[in-house]
């Protein structure tokens, strides 16, 4: 096994395990905050967000006063209990999202946990950035911090997987379907819990009526959220919208996709920056081969981007950055037979309150953890997939005195 | 369907781009509505893409060439198809499945044969196969196997240069050499087989292949490993071995039947013979680009007929360098490589391996 931080070096698992035993870190633990905030100060410096953008919201994500405000919910006791460190924390991130690592482990850090986070071996980009922006702000903080917080890589023959499958309180997993099944078949100790992040498909719901008679800066703005959302990560993170769905009558719904879909290929055209050419091809050969495999698609071909106008059905895949599937609903009501357990955020521009709160009474809970404005799906928050991580990172201590 | 045997009946490399487009382009274009007759998912995407019926090459529809892996494309029925090729998989698990009627077959190795005639000439040359006899066997061969049996058609008295294991088979080498060194040959291999093994045979002693034709084909990306280019390869293979007539090609299992040859003038660049053509476009937008400037290769040929593939966008990059300015007529282009595959950053691969 291989430590990639804190400090680089090749180490056996067990021997590491045993290194960070007997945390003394407590919930909110000032030291942890401390080294989270440094870290956080040194993402937002300009240098490095304007050279990797996602990694500002992630600083961002960590700034002081949302530490302050994290540490205090994760603190809080409900009367007559106590939060305490879950413990052992292993987690198990995508090797392709660059950033998601960071916030599971940060939250679990909040909690007071010691943690083990399992890196891709290949770190480039905005991970190679977070990695030096980490190491140095280890260097500056508590030896306790250090000690209990370790980033390692190891291929997945390795045995430190059972190792550390035995070893955790709580396991989490990030990844594909098959990639889930594959590592809960390392057992967990009888009291452990696996918190799994699988497969999502995402969509995005745009009120015609609302979207059509948008005043022009208020339209570039949706454009430039709208964006944000679907090109970071190249439309593959699991919150990225891949379908749109259109709510609204028909005549709405031509003027206002004409509208944004002008706009759009407009501002894309306007980054200059071409586009990517693995995208392109990647685009038509999803878009190309869903009409090759469907009767009623159509297509619509703009600038870096695709259109499937499908029917009702919902194809849930990668369609390459910029391909999207396009469907239309009279309400967002109707939508609702369409959604599946996979759909995990609906962000939404021109749908009101009371729409999105009877559609999700409707749903049940039978798909969709997410309703976020447009320009804030990527944005990670301590509710994910319906888990509300600062819950699941502690435990509860219940603390009762006789007459109390 | 009536083959537009005007077109195909035109010298390999006898005709001028200017007359070829005129020509080429309206068969491509019956061609194109042939397969929009015989295979409706084909047909329903051309409606989707309005395409038209007619106009100069570069406004044919094109199929990204991944489409074969992913979809079983014909234009024959089911109980027409006489073989399926399969194409190699270099990204893993999907291959293409390019199926064929009797037609459609006997037509390609027809093709091929008026193409390689150019350099072979009229007769059946002696053949050394610089790979293993075991790559032909079994139902569905490898692209390789295809590739070497579909070349065995231009030869006879075949020797093969690698045994069933691989292992080089030098003794087979020398007797090939023996019989037949002293006049006209051919040498086939995949590129970076015969830069390995021809350069082994040089081992056996004093080895002259000056009656040898190479033909050879799969591109530089292993020889790129080694910094050898097409001229490091040319240059040793003739002080080495006399070795003088090399001819590199550029094809795919996706367009079987057309080969881009390599000119005879030896400066790398490939040629399209008259029943094909290709079109550079730029790797984002799609537009055919000036010559001169690298895009993706679409690549168009009379030569699909069981298939609607006979206007396809390669993901190899490559650069026009000619026209009508060499030995042969028409287009001369070099292949500068591959696109990069798009990688999908999902929060989904924590065990995704990648190729």
């Amino acid at each position: 096994m291989r430590q990639v931080l804190p400090v680089p070096a090749d180490i056996d698992p067990s021997w590491l395990i045993n290194e960070s035993a007997d945390s003394r870190l407590t919930v909110a633990d000032p030291r942890i905050l401390d080294f989270i905030a440094r870290f956080a100060s040194r993402l937002l410096t300009p240098s490095v967000t304007r050279a990797h953008p996602e990694l500002a919201s992630l600083g961002y994500f960590l700034r002081k006063a949302e530490l302050r405000r994290l540490a205090a919910i994760a603190s809080e006791g409900s009367s007559g209990s106590l939060r305490m460190p879950r413990g052992n924390v292993f987690h198990v991130p995508p090797s392709n999202v660059d950033t998601v690592f960071v916030y599971s482990w940060a939250l679990s850090a909040i909690c007071g946990n010691t943690n083990f986070v399992r890196l891709s071996a290949r770190s480039a980009g905005a991970a190679a950035v977070i990695a030096k922006q980490m190491a140095s702000a280890f260097a500056e903080s508590d030896p306790e911090v250090a000690r209990t917080q370790r980033f390692v890589s190891f291929d997945h023959e390795s045995p430190a997987f059972p190792l550390l499958s035995r070893w955790c309180d709580v396991r989490v997993i990030w990844g594909g379907d098959q990639a889930v099944q594959s590592i809960r078949s390392h057992p967990l100790s009888p009291a452990a819990t696996d918190i799994t992040f699988p497969d999502r498909f995402s969509m995005v719901a745009f009120g015609a009526a609302a979207v059509a008679g948008l005043p022009e800066p208020a339209m570039d703005d949706l454009v430039v959220r709208f964006q944000n959302d679907v090109w970071w990560f190249d439309q593959a993170a699991c919150s990225s919208p891949r379908a749109i769905v259109w709510i609204g009558s028909d005549a709405d719904i031509d003027r206002a996709r004409e509208r944004l879909f002008s706009a759009l290929d407009q501002s894309l055209a306007g980054r200059g920056m071409g586009g990517e050419a693995a995208m392109a091809i990647e685009r038509r050969v999803s878009a190309y081969g869903m009409v090759l495999e469907s009767e009623t698609a159509t297509l619509d071909i703009g600038h870096e981007r695709v259109l499937l106008v499908g029917d009702t059905e919902i194809t849930r895949g990668w369609f390459g950055s910029g391909g999207f599937i396009e469907l239309r609903f009279e309400a967002l009501g109707a939508l609702a037979p369409h959604i599946r357990r996979k759909d995990q955020t609906l962000s939404h521009f021109g749908v009101s309150r009371e729409e999105l709160l009877s559609f999700a009474r409707r749903l049940g809970g039978r798909g969709i953890d997410r309703m976020v404005p447009v320009g804030e799906a990527l944005q990670f928050e301590r509710m994910w997939d319906g888990y509300d991580l600062l819950q699941m990172f502690t435990r509860n201590v219940v603390v009762r005195s006789s007459g109390s | 369907m009536a083959m537009n045997l005007g077109v195909l009946d035109q010298p390999v490399y006898g005709i001028s781009q200017r007359d070829k487009e005129s020509q080429l382009g309206k068969a491509l274009w019956e061609l194109t509505d042939h397969h929009r007759r015989s295979c409706v998912p084909y047909d329903r995407l051309c409606n989707r893409l309005s395409v038209g019926k007619g106009g100069p090459i570069d406004m044919l529809p094109w199929l990204p060439v991944r489409l074969f892996k992913e979809h079983d494309l014909r234009s024959i029925p089911d109980d027409a198809v006489f073989r399926v090729l399969t194409s190699s998989g270099t990204t893993g698990a999907s291959v293409s499945r390019i199926a064929l009627d009797v037609d459609a077959a006997s037509m390609h190795s027809s093709l091929l044969a008026r193409t390689l005639g150019q350099v072979l000439g009229p007769q059946r040359l002696p053949m050394l196969v610089i790979d293993s006899k075991s790559v032909t066997r079994g139902k569905s061969f490898s692209a390789r196997g295809a590739g070497v049996l579909g070349m065995m058609n231009f030869g006879r008295k075949y020797a093969f240069a690698l045994d069933d294991d691989l292992a080089f088979d030098g003794e087979a080498v020398r007797k090939f050499l023996r019989q037949f060194g002293t006049k006209p040959f051919l040498i086939f291999g995949f590129t970076f087989m015969a830069w390995e093994y021809l350069r082994q045979a040089g081992e056996l002693g004093d080895v002259d292949l000056s009656n040898g034709v190479l033909i050879h084909s799969g591109g530089w990306k292993k020889m790129q490993e080694q910094a050898v280019d097409a001229t490091v390869f040319r240059s040793e293979l003739a002080s080495r071995f006399g070795l003088r007539q090399i001819y590199n090609f550029y094809g795919m299992v996706e367009q079987i039947g057309t080969i881009y040859l390599e000119s005879p003038e030896g400066d790398g660049s490939l040629c399209c013979p008259s029943f094909a053509d290709i079109i550079i476009r730029d790797p984002v937008t799609f537009e055919p680009v000036p010559d001169g400037t690298v895009g993706l290769i679409q690549t168009v040929s009379l030569s699909p007929r069981s298939y609607p593939g006979h206007s396809l966008l390669t993901e190899d990059l490559g650069v026009i360098v000619g026209r009508d300015d060499n030995a042969w007529m028409g287009k001369r282009f070099i292949v500068k490589g591959r696109l990069p595959r798009a990688e999908a950053r999902g929060c989904s691969d924590t065990f995704a391996s990648r190729s």
